[in-house]
């Protein structure tokens, strides 16, 4: 009985990772701008790569390979929103441009006064 | 029938991926076809992971762990060349 509602949670949590993926996969290839993707991609994929694993991690049980999985979901959180963040700044110094609909740029009038 | 689920799971990751394989193509600038390889980066850990289960083989799992670490130093290799101008500091 208990088997059965852990194996029922760990599947709805692994859908639940699917789409958020595929919907961070969509907006790399709808959104406009290239930080407008990065803000798609650096938040779902995080939160679909973290759901997914830790479904499977209830899936398991607690093992060796659960705990393996446990890092790769450690390493996930910490790693993703890094890069997302390093590389909107990267992208920013080397000037790539907005897009026409961009209501205000903060971080560019922060350059111009200094 | 977890396995079936797993199955189909890992297909519709790969037919999503595809998405950031037309990205890397056509992306104007060069921080979208960085941006898409890490996407790409991380579907090939999540298949790893789940062909781990499939097949009930423990060893994709470390190199799994092992993709996490490379698409780390990628990135930000490439946001220091974004940057700076050079990736080596001298």
């Amino acid at each position: 009985m208990v088997g059965t509602i852990l194996k029922i949670i760990s599947a709805a949590l692994i859908l639940i990772g699917t789409f958020f993926f595929c919907t961070g996969l969509l907006g790399l290839i709808r959104l406009p701008d290239i930080y407008t993707r990065i803000h798609s991609t650096g938040k779902c994929n995080t939160v679909g790569v973290a759901s997914m694993v830790f479904g499977l991690v209830i899936y398991q049980g607690i093992d060796l390979m659960s705990l393996k999985l446990i890092f790769i979901l450690v390493f996930i959180l910490i790693i993703n929103p890094t890069s997302a963040h390093v590389l909107a700044r990267g992208a920013h110094k080397y000037g790539i441009d907005t897009y026409d609909g961009t209501d205000f740029d903060k971080y560019k009038h922060k350059y111009e006064e200094n | 029938m977890f396995d079936n689920l797993l199955i189909v799971v890992s297909l519709t990751i790969l037919a999503a991926s595809l998405m950031a394989v037309y990205r890397v193509f056509s992306g104007p600038t060069i921080g979208d076809r960085v941006l898409a390889v890490d996407s790409i980066g991380t579907t090939a850990i999540l298949i790893l992971v789940l062909l781990s289960f499939i097949f009930d083989q423990m060893i994709f799992v470390d190199i799994a762990l092992t993709f996490v670490m490379l698409n780390f130093v990628i990135i930000f290799v490439v946001a220091r060349y974004l940057e700076v101008g050079r990736i080596f500091p001298w």
